[in-house]
């Protein structure tokens, strides 16, 4: 970790939050939610 | 021909769209990217890009593909006629069909060289090599071959082989069998591969590994140091915008198809945006925490620089590995198995839209439309392998994998927020949703993603030569750029070597030793030659790709007439 400037770190870091906060936000809304999805039209088998 | 057509689970399709996403570029692009325009700075015009055009142009996809769902279509032809009665709409969706024909023709070639890569890593054929031997592998196994059109490699046409048939018989299981169920399988694998790679990666380091020249960390921090100066540069951000088009696989018709499998109220927002966010984990975090931290580690700095995401992945990364030891195989078959699920569970998205059509509108059954599909796909598959990557590939590439997802894309945000009308659309994608769109997106969908489009339309059909920044400044005159639409059309790029090559033959003509001079100037020739040629093959590519975009109208224009006959128009 030394080997990275202090900008690059803070940069890194703050991108990496918001990119797994974001992803996990949406992850749990949809786990936790209680609907399910639908269908549509004919399947031709 | 009962039963219905759906997904088995949220999550599944979840994971099938952020598969459909999930592609090689996420891996081997975005790093190369990053760090070629500006390090960190470079995810301050991605995250814009991301959200004006990119949420936006997902939502809208995501929305015409439910509403035209609805009303029995699953492609984009079909979709966009629901959205307005001009007959144009249907055939300016013809290129949502053309866009992924065209783009699965070399995309399923890339997968075959995962799946050979992956297979050959796992009985550790990569040991001892250095990177000029596996790239002598690659050629051996794609069959080129500097200066000559052809380019025929039998173990590596029998490799695209399986891998096509592997793709049409998943698709050939439907929906919830056949896509879904691959996607629930890959897309964990992948994360989980990536995953293991990354962590392993950052532990590189010279006290414990003697193979490495530096830490890891280095390599991450050429990643990441942000280099502000280069935002006021327009190739910084519309590589960023062009990024971001890539990634979420918007502007090919892909995402209408999955979400025609949605009921009306069936959430859209949430869903969207987990599958997007997911993609920004597999790109932002995984994809650049692999590539170039693990090449600098044993290459150095220096070493890296300037390669590009391919070159690394699959020319040097095998040789990489080598320095795990009794992981190497292991860790290469992670790698080129976790690009192979990148890169299936994107081609299979690019199979179902032609497959529904079919089978939409010429009633054909799943087996059948999956060999129609087939029928289509070959022809301009082969054409792809058998050729030199400059010829089918690259065009391929240029003109569907590029500049008709911007086309398109602009297409459909006129269509849905000016022809169908902003309040009709806004209504239609807060239908069921679980996640409140910010109202800010009203405004942006309706001026600010069109315009974003039309700049970066334009930027790609002027480029200069030299770039729009120094261009900007006055440092240059225009003339075209080879990378530009207009300047691509003339072969500007081709012309660009041929040029070199005659400076080639001109320094050539002043040496001294006969022999020597004799061996340049027909080295010259023979790549002149060569060029002269290639130019030919990509006017008849170009004329392949207007026949087919031509006969998907026809197809098209035959499919309304037996909608007419039947009533159902």
């Amino acid at each position: 970790m030394d080997k990275m400037t202090t900008e690059a770190l803070v940069f890194m870091l703050s991108v990496w939050a918001l990119v797994i906060s974001a992803t996990m936000y949406s992850f749990y809304r949809l786990l936790t939610s209680k609907r399910q999805i639908g269908g549509s039209d004919d399947e031709r088998e | 021909m009962g039963g219905k057509e759906k997904w088995a689970s949220r999550v599944g399709l979840v994971l099938a769209m952020a598969g459909n996403a999930v592609g090689l570029g996420n891996f081997l692009r975005f790093p190369a990217q990053a760090v070629n325009n500006g390090g960190g700075a470079f995810l301050i015009p991605y995250f814009v890009a991301l959200l004006v055009m990119g949420i936006p142009l997902m939502w809208v996809e995501w929305s015409m593909g439910r509403y035209g769902g609805q009303r029995g279509h699953h492609s984009t032809p079909g979709i966009f006629q629901s959205f307005s009665k001009n007959p144009f709409w249907k055939y300016f969706g013809a290129m949502g069909l053309w866009s992924c024909l065209i783009i699965a023709a070399f995309y399923l070639y890339i997968e075959s060289w995962c799946l050979a890569y992956a297979g050959y890593s796992a009985f550790n054929g990569f040991s001892g090599m250095l990177p000029d031997g596996v790239k002598a592998f690659f050629y051996d196994m794609t069959g080129e071959r500097t200066n000559e059109i052809f380019a025929i490699g039998p173990w590596g046409m029998l490799i695209f082989a399986i891998c096509v048939l592997i793709n049409i018989f998943i698709l050939s299981k439907g929906l919830a069998r056949g896509i879904e169920l691959v996607a629930k399988i890959g897309m964990p694998l992948l994360i989980i591969f990536a995953g293991l790679l990354a962590i392993r990666g950052l532990f590189i380091n010279p006290e414990t590994d003697t193979k490495a020249v530096t830490s890891s960390w280095e390599g991450l921090n050429f990643v990441w140091q942000p280099k502000f100066d280069r935002l006021g540069d327009a190739e910084v951000w519309l590589a960023a915008a062009g990024q971001i088009f890539f990634t979420l696989s918007i502007g090919m018709g892909s995402i209408h198809c999955y979400a025609s499998y949605l009921a009306e109220n069936d959430d859209i927002a949430l869903t969207g945006a987990t599958s997007a966010w997911t993609n920004e984990f597999c790109e932002v975090i995984l994809g650049g925490t692999i590539l170039i931290p693990i090449a600098v580690a044993y290459l150095g700095l220096e070493a890296v620089k300037g390669q590009g995401g391919f070159q690394l992945g699959f020319f040097v990364f095998p040789t990489l590995f080598e320095n795990w030891g009794a992981l190497a195989p292991v860790a290469g078959f992670m790698w080129f198995g976790l690009l192979f699920f990148a890169a299936i569970t994107s081609s299979l998205a690019m199979g179902q839209p032609i497959m529904a059509f079919f089978q939409q509108e010429f009633g054909m059954t799943r087996p059948k439309s999956a060999l129609a599909l087939a029928l289509l796909l070959l022809p301009l598959a082969i054409m792809v392998a058998i050729t030199n990557s400059g010829a089918f590939f690259d065009e391929f590439d240029y003109w569907a994998g590029t500049v008709m997802l911007v086309v398109f894309a602009l297409g459909e945000a006129i269509l849905f927020a000016w022809v169908f009308g902003m309040n009709k659309a806004w209504d239609e994608m807060n239908k069921g949703a679980e996640l409140r769109i910010p109202k800010i997106y009203f405004f942006i969908l309706k001026y600010v993603t069109p315009t974003f489009l039309i700049v970066i339309l334009s930027a790609y059909a002027f480029k200069p030569e030299e770039g729009w920044t120094k261009l900007f400044k006055g440092e240059t005159t225009f003339a075209w750029s080879g990378d530009g639409m207009i300047g691509k059309i003339l072969h500007k790029d081709i012309e660009a070597k041929i040029d070199v090559q005659k400076v080639a033959m001109q320094k050539a003509a002043d040496m001294t030793d006969g022999a020597e001079r004799q061996k340049e100037v027909a080295k010259a020739e023979q790549t002149i030659e060569f060029l002269g040629t290639l130019k030919t093959v990509r006017n008849i590519d170009r004329l392949v790709m207007l026949g087919v975009f031509g006969l998907l109208c026809l197809l098209i224009a035959m499919a309304w007439r037996k909608r007419r006959l039947e009533g159902r128009e």
